[in-house]
């Protein structure tokens, strides 16, 4: 709260520097300050230079609006406007300290972490963000580097349920206490900045968030629909539409952009996900539906040529479809029972007619990917067993060139017992923890045997 | 142009910071902040940052590049070369007297 009080005072504050300073500074002031993380110093410093500024004769107009003759006259005003501006600045400085304390926020509990609900690396995997918590307003989002050392803790802050990390690695979408999507500023991830909270009118849960691939545009996807956000200037965004969409009730809406940036793809809790034409975001339109089988779609993701979108539902079904009149998506391959062969590690194929879940297990948990050039698929699945050890199981197929899938290996691992995520190289496996243990884990699949392109 | 660092006044360590990090290579606001951070562990705010800024501007000592969207990267130039060099010096001496006179009390 105080951080945020500290980012609005700060950006106030360049406004009451000199004209002339304003027309040669402004932009490139605000523009750090997008970056900064704003402080009570930060407030002093800017309201310092303020001051300095109309001190220095070179900022002064040339020729005053109004031109006060009366020497006296003149001593009362910069008198009074001096009083005044000391009389904001301390009035300003008391909200700054105090606010915190007058609005108090008994929900956020600092430190608390634990249970692994969302995670996302960045397309270059040396930055990774995790939620733990998984209430929306307790959550922790802590951030990791990512290297051939391991995985490193970097930073913690506040957010809920939701997690994105814009692939310039500059910005991380989470939610705010009040459940609106909030954009945090992480250029430097060990000094996390809150830089705004985007505030869409929706009354509902925001289940999940994505950023287009330039990083320009915010999908959030509440209980009532998804908003579309310009976040080019994240400081200040700009809602541009609000997509009459479906969403939920699911655990984790999943949300994905086609490569191109034209396509945003949403899952929705009737087993179906849509396909909307974001080309033109604020004249976004529906222009494909696509029904899953065998549950909710947990995860979708696009091809990195954008022709096929693949997705995984819940009883561990995968889907693969031909977007190329993208108005009627073809489905090519179609490949079921991932749950039920998940129970028999380093087994290639489960027993013929074995039941997808077991009883006592938990609901798995998905991730998917392609590999570069997209030539082959992996599905990574989760599951949580009665004694609450928990074992990855990935699934990998060669991609043909009409979309279809042939091959088909799996790995086993046993491991962390959370949401997993798989990394831009279709090779490295996230896992989040679940139950309490602040921490993630990575495995490295073996190179795809034969390479197939697609396109 | 001004040549000498004194004028600066309580200003002085801003612009030494800024100067010692442009001597690099161009930089916009953020950029210099960072490094200097990085290089010094002083952590310079806006205010302070572009309260400098246009001083070394003023004296001749940096010059803005084209901006790049909002970011207007800064260049050092021979004069700010040449004043650091001279600063740096007197530094050095105080640092050498300084480590001299606590050695032998």
């Amino acid at each position: 709260m105080r951080q945020l009080m500290a980012a609005r005072l700060s950006r106030a504050l360049v406004a009451c520097y000199p004209p002339r300073w304003k027309q040669r500074y402004r932009e490139e002031i605000l523009d750090v300050l997008d970056q900064h993380r704003a402080r009570p110093r930060t407030v002093l410093s800017l309201a310092s230079g303020a001051m300095t500024a109309h001190l220095d004769p070179s900022y002064r107009m040339e020729k005053p609006v109004i031109r006060i003759k009366n020497d006296v006259t003149q001593g009362i005003l910069m008198f009074a406007g001096g009083t005044a501006l000391v009389v904001v600045l301390l009035f300003g400085l008391f909200f700054l300290v105090n606010l915190p304390g007058i609005i108090k926020d008994s929900s956020w509990r600092p430190g608390h972490a634990g249970g692994d609900t969302a995670l996302q690396l960045t397309p270059n995997q040396r930055l990774l963000a995790t939620v733990a918590g998984g209430e929306p307003t307790t959550a922790v989002v802590t951030l990791w580097s990512v290297g051939g050392t391991g995985v490193r803790q970097l930073s913690s802050f506040e957010g809920g349920m939701t997690v994105a990390i814009a692939p310039d690695s500059r910005m991380v979408a989470t939610s705010a206490f009040g459940g609106q999507a909030a954009l945090w500023n992480v250029t430097r991830p060990t000094h996390p900045a809150l830089l705004s909270v985007l505030y869409a009118g929706a009354s509902n849960a925001l289940w999940g968030e994505a950023f287009s691939p330039d990083s320009r545009l915010l999908a959030a996807a509440y209980g009532g629909g998804v908003a579309l956000w310009d976040v080019a200037r994240p400081a200040r965004p700009r809602l541009l539409t609000v997509l009459d969409a479906h969403v939920g009730p699911v655990t984790h809406a999943d949300i994905a952009f086609s490569p191109d940036g034209h396509l945003l793809v949403l899952a929705s809790g009737n087993s179906q996900a849509t396909i909307w034409n974001v080309a033109r975001p604020a004249h976004a339109e529906p222009v494909a539906t696509v029904t899953g089988r065998g549950g909710y779609f947990q995860a979708l993701t696009f091809s990195p040529s954008g022709g096929l979108l693949a997705g995984v539902t819940t009883g561990g079904t995968v889907l693969v479809y031909r977007l190329d009149g993208r108005d009627r998506p073809v489905l090519t391959a179609i490949r079921s029972g991932l749950a039920a062969q998940a129970l028999y590690p380093g087994a290639q194929h489960a027993p013929a007619g074995l039941a997808a879940g077991c009883p006592g297990c938990m609901v798995p948990s998905y991730a998917l990917g392609f590999a570069p050039g997209g030539t082959g698929l992996t599905v990574v699945l989760d599951k949580i067993f009665p004694d609450n050890s928990s074992r990855d199981t990935a699934f990998t197929w060669q991609v043909t060139a009409s979309g279809g899938l042939a091959g088909g290996t799996s790995s086993a691992r046993d491991t962390w017992d959370g949401q997993p995520a798989l990394a831009s190289d279709g090779r490295t496996i996230v896992d989040g923890s679940a139950f309490g243990r602040n921490a993630v884990g990575m495995w490295e699949l073996p190179p795809a045997p034969v390479p197939v392109r697609y396109g | 142009m001004h040549g000498k660092f004194d004028d600066l006044g309580r200003f002085a360590d801003p612009s030494v910071l800024i100067l010692t990090s442009l001597s690099e290579g161009p930089k916009h606001g953020y950029a210099i902040m960072t490094d200097v951070a990085e290089f010094s562990g002083v952590g310079m705010e806006p205010g302070t940052l572009y309260g400098a800024l246009s001083r070394l501007e003023k004296r001749g000592w940096i010059r803005p590049l084209e901006t790049d969207e909002r970011r207007r990267p800064y260049q050092i130039t021979a004069a700010g070369q040449s004043v650091l060099a001279e600063q740096l010096k007197t530094m050095q001496q105080v640092v050498r007297t300084a480590t001299r006179r606590t050695a032998t009390a």
